[in-house]
């Protein structure tokens, strides 16, 4: 075993998005960091979709831009089109997506990783090494060890990694790089529970096999939004993507070759995500629908390889190639490379607490797709939170735990912990029962205590969302204003003069139809900043009523939310626990009673139960 | 299973033929066996006739033990019914012995509380549990069953399930179709399951009078001046003399209630002081009861004769307006809603009979065969109904906000969780269970 005398404060294993969130931030907070990468020049690959944001996920990236990550601010930097998806539903519900381009991402964030002083180890992660319940160091293949207080393990796909494409198997981490195969043993001798998981990508095309003229394109917004309040240059490009449908005959080629895909031959075992589901899934279990639409993605600015969105599978090459050839557009299409499903093992996070450290051994964190979820943002999100808490926690201070009333990502981890995975997690915002709250406008407010306390920004960027703040405070003050009949179109039927605040609240009325002073302050900000805090301050008023609901409601939850459950409470001693709760309970140890009674399996009444046994 | 096995009897205290100890728990099966000093195993609903001992040698009884098995039992855990001689000195004896053997004395309505968390009865079904035992009429107690059998409960999870695949179309809405998916057909479809949830909720909602008025019964009072014969009239409707009458005004100083039974509607009947304008301070404090009375009341009887004018105090209630003693005066008036009779000789009675049965409809108005009972219940449910209101009102505007449709479903369905206790505090449980009686 070779040494190195250095104990670093934390080791990164995997240089993904979580990775690069995780080592990032906690480089950021003054931690001592090691990366550790299988390939240096994989750091922030996208290893499927070009692009970033969509609904929910769109959320997601900005609570991270708040929080101090990097993901939002280099998306902006490098996107090609940008759009808000469910613009024509209430601005809840609105979500920022944005196409990518990926080799500029990849070399920003890899540019962003360089300049710090975080020491990158090309090498393979094979084995952690626990002493007294605490994580200590990480051997590499090339068996050195690398000592440490903290590990976050950031693995992705990687874990015993196995591609298929028809009865075609490649043992890998990703098309062309190698799979790691030590960790999950070395992780489950020590007691991890680990699982399977299955996800797919689709085929990339040649862009000049193509037949552009027969496709519809698709722009993005005239006026786009950054998903970053920090970027200040803001002209992104507006590359097209295009789109096509599926047909009856393209789906009799994959119906009559389903028993090929390994999905349906029973030769992947792993769940697959039922939200982004395969091709082949999506011809046979909803048989009646004539077409699914597809859409062409450039990978990158004049990219000649196309990302075919919507068509995700494990077929064979040649099935693929056959189905794909009876599409508008498609007929001559020929591949960089086929589609293909992956199956990668997964551990459980009901093993982990709220903070994404492991609930028995110390210092030992999981993000990312080893967690079970899937998406780059849902990745990146969790390895922010892993470096920051390992960051808290060598500091001694309190872990960061975020609500799940405060943010998107205090929902995924509330769910990840308490939750069954029995399929790759990726976000909803039907997942957030305080949907109304959670608003990509209001982030700046939600998460500016939380990023100011614990110190996730420089002070420059500090005041910026301050005078976010600032400006939301003046708008709603200038909207106390009264507004005649004269100020506003003769179509909005209004007799008496009436506060503007007053007026927003009528649906058919709506800050565009207010005069424009109102909205003039003095603050400095840019332009699209100013038109999204107006926004914000219109979703409060017209959402008020619901809102104070939600907030009373949060209120009255928290009484008993964060009530402590011991770690080694024996559940089978409680009376009056079913037999499935106490199951569940033991298996799950949650660490509150709000988590116990969210975990699946828990009755309502185990919860009763479990309240009055430990308010005893 | 309960770690505690609890037991009480479960027939009503004193000498009696035969009486009830029930156990249950988790040593339920194991106590009786050694109560009775067998070895054998008990076996699911097989009865076995088997002596009773205390202290392991003095023979006190013996009865008939009846086992249910976990989970095929009243509450789902291990229970026995021991059906000994109703004799206090014995039943005293078996309890004090498993209590030695460490059972403790069940509380009230703790069986049907560990049927709850057991799974085996929702709130509202455990609710009509304790309904059911203290029903004051037969057709009370038939309502509660059908309440018991999930009457109810299949109702409002029928209404439940409409919601839900409403709210499942308008998240599909939000978190899949990137594109638009839901057309204008789809949401006038979800706007008018939406209207007719509404409609169906608010029936059952209305039925809480009607139900109400079947568990805890209606109060009738009978009000006017001193010697307009409320008393006598009274008697005359339960054909008995039950109130001291004298033909002197004033017999009646103090407020007195009686209870029996309309149409199978249970029906507390309460004589009031008669009012004279006099400022003797008994007095007065008998015309404050009288104005309690009326307030708590659900049917005002107004009396008056042809000596004595309608008391003036009566609030904006259901009032029979009752022209007495026509036997001396005939009524002379001209208002139509006066019913004359003569609380003496009988005439006019069954016409005041006929009345007061079109009064409890009108009263308890509900025509719903699903009905509920409870305050608790009522007030879920219209927290849940005003969900549901709010939801489409704003399917009327145009556009619609979805969103906000959105949130109200929500929240009516977090309303129907708590009505049938799927979602449940500890306060509520322990508020639901406590008003039950020892041994249910």
């Amino acid at each position: 075993m070779k040494s190195i005398t250095k104990t670093w404060d934390i080791v990164v294993v995997g240089g993904g998005h979580a990775g690069v969130e995780a080592a990032l931030i906690s480089s950021k907070l003054g931690r001592s960091v090691a990366l550790i990468t299988m390939d240096k020049n994989a750091i922030g690959r996208m290893s499927c979709n070009p692009a970033i944001g969509g609904l929910a996920k769109g959320q997601m990236v900005r609570e991270i831009d708040v929080l101090g990550g990097a993901m939002g601010f280099i998306a902006d930097k490098t996107g090609i089109q940008f759009k808000t998806l469910n613009k024509k539903k209430g601005r809840a519900v609105w979500s920022p997506r944005a196409q990518i381009d990926k080799r500029q991402y990849e070399k920003k964030i890899k540019k962003k990783v360089v300049s710090t002083n975080i020491k990158i180890f090309q090498d393979e992660a094979i084995n952690i090494i626990i002493k007294n319940y605490k994580v200590s160091a990480i051997i590499l293949r090339s068996e050195y060890k690398i000592k440490c207080h903290n590990a976050i393990i950031t693995a992705g796909t990687f874990l015993s990694g196995k591609i298929h494409i028809g009865e075609r198997k490649i043992l890998a981490g990703r098309m062309g790089e190698e799979n790691s195969e030590g960790l999950t043993a070395s992780l489950v001798s020590v007691g991890f529970r680990a699982g399977r998981l299955k996800t797919g990508t689709p085929p990339r095309l040649k862009k000049d096999s193509i037949i552009w003229e027969k496709l519809k394109p698709n722009f993005g917004d005239k006026t786009p939004i950054p998903f970053s309040y920090f970027t200040k240059q803001f002209k992104p490009k507006n590359e097209p993507c295009y789109s096509t449908h599926t047909n009856q005959k393209s789906h009799d080629v994959i119906f009559k070759n389903i028993h090929t895909s390994p999905m349906f031959s029973g030769d992947i075992g792993g769940k697959g995500p039922r939200y982004c589901p395969s091709i082949e899934d999506k011809v046979f279990r909803f048989n009646e629908k004539p077409s699914h639409l597809l859409y062409l993605e450039p990978e990158w600015v004049d990219s000649d390889q196309i990302y075919l969105n919507g068509f995700s599978t494990s077929l064979p090459e040649e099935t693929q190639k056959r189905a794909l050839r009876f599409i508008p557009g498609l007929e001559e299409v020929e591949f960089f490379r086929p589609g293909y499903a992956i199956e990668y093992d997964f551990f459980p996070p009901s093993q982990l607490k709220a903070t994404l450290e492991s609930k028995d051994v110390s210092g030992l964190f999981f993000a990312g797709q080893m967690n079970g979820t899937s998406g780059y943002e849902e990745a990146a999100a969790q390895g922010l939170i892993c470096g920051i808490n390992a960051h808290q926690k060598l500091l001694l201070n309190p872990p960061l735990i975020l609500s799940r009333s405060s943010s998107y990502i205090g929902v995924m981890i509330d769910d990840l912990i308490t939750k069954d995975t029995l399929e790759p997690y990726r976000m909803f915002t039907s997942r957030a029962e305080y949907r109304l709250l959670l608003r990509f406008s209001n982030t700046f407010e939600r998460l500016y205590p939380t990023a100011k306390q614990l110190n996730l920004l420089s002070s420059s960027k500090l005041k910026t969302i301050e005078s976010l703040l600032i400006e939301k405070d003046l708008i709603k003050q200038n909207l106390n204003t009264t507004i005649n009949k004269n100020q506003i179109k003769p179509n909005k039927n209004i007799t008496v003069s009436t506060p503007a605040k007053t007026l927003i609240k009528r649906t058919d009325i709506s800050i565009e139809d207010l005069p424009g002073d109102l909205f003039k302050t003095k603050t400095k900000l840019l332009d699209w900043q100013k038109r999204d805090i107006a926004y914000d301050v219109e979703s409060d008023i017209k959402y008020k009523g619901y809102i104070n609901r939600h907030l009373k409601e949060i209120r009255s939850l928290k009484k008993n939310e964060n009530l402590k459950i011991s770690k080694f409470l024996d559940y089978s001693s409680v009376p009056g626990l079913s037999n499935e709760g106490i199951e569940k309970l033991t298996l799950v140890r949650p660490e509150t009673l709000g988590q116990a009674k969210r975990i699946s399996g828990v009755t309502p009444s185990d919860a009763v139960v479990l309240h009055v046994f430990i308010s005893k | 299973m309960f770690e505690d096995t609890i037991v009480s009897q479960a027939t009503p205290v004193g000498h009696s033929a035969i009486a009830i100890i029930r156990i249950s728990g988790k040593m339920a099966f194991e106590y009786a066996k050694r109560i009775t000093r067998t070895k054998k195993n008990f076996k699911h609903l097989r009865p076995k006739h088997l002596p009773i001992y205390i202290n392991r040698k003095r023979k006190i009884d013996s009865g008939i033990f009846i086992p249910f098995f976990s989970p095929r039992s009243y509450d789902g855990e291990n229970i026995i019914e021991i059906s000994c001689h109703g004799n206090p000195f014995i039943i005293g004896a078996i309890i004090d012995e498993f209590l030695k053997y460490g059972a403790r004395i069940a509380k009230p309505g703790e069986y049907t509380k560990r049927a709850f968390l057991n799974n085996k009865l929702d709130l509202n079904q455990a609710e009509s549990v304790g309904l059911l035992i203290q029903s004051k009429s037969l057709e009370a107690a038939e309502k509660q069953t059908q309440n018991l059998d999930g009457n109810l409960s299949l109702g409002l999870n029928t209404i439940r399930n409409e919601v839900v695949s409403a709210l499942a179309l308008l998240e599909y809405e939000f978190d899949v179709s990137e594109i638009k998916f839901l057309k204008k057909k789809d949401l006038f479809k979800i706007k008018n399951n939406i209207k007719n949830c509404e409609k169906r909720l608010s029936k059952i909602i209305g039925s809480f009078n009607f139900g109400s008025a079947y568990s805890k019964g209606l109060r009738f009072v009978f009000v006017g001046k001193a010697n307009v014969g409320k008393s006598t009239l009274i008697n005359t409707l339960l054909n008995y003399d039950r109130i001291i009458t004298n033909n002197k005004p004033g017999t009646t100083r103090d407020v007195i209630t009686v209870e029996t039974i309309f149409k199978g509607v249970p029906v507390t009947l309460i004589d009031t002081a008669g009012i004279n304008r006099t400022n003797d301070p008994v007095e007065l404090q008998g015309i404050e009861k009288t104005k309690e009375e009326i307030s708590r009341s659900d049917v005002i009887f107004s009396l008056f004769t042809f000596d004595a004018q309608p008391v003036d105090f009566i609030v904006d209630k259901h009032t029979i307006n009752i022209y007495n003693k026509n036997d001396l005066a005939p009524y002379r008036g001209n208002k139509k809603d006066v019913i004359s009779i003569s609380a003496l000789s009988g005439d006019g009675i069954d016409t005041l009979k006929q009345k007061i049965n079109k009064s409890i409809k009108t009263v308890t108005k509900s025509s719903e065969p699903r009905i509920i009972t409870t305050i608790r219940q009522k007030d879920s449910l219209t927290r849940a109904l005003k969900a549901i209101k709010s939801a489409s009102t704003h399917f009327k505007q145009n556009p619609a906000q979805l969103e906000l449709i959105a949130s109200d479903l929500r929240s009516s369905l977090y309303q129907f969780d708590i009505t049938s206790g799927k979602t449940i505090t500890n306060e509520v449980l322990e508020s639901v269970f406590s008003s039950f009686c020892v041994g249910k």
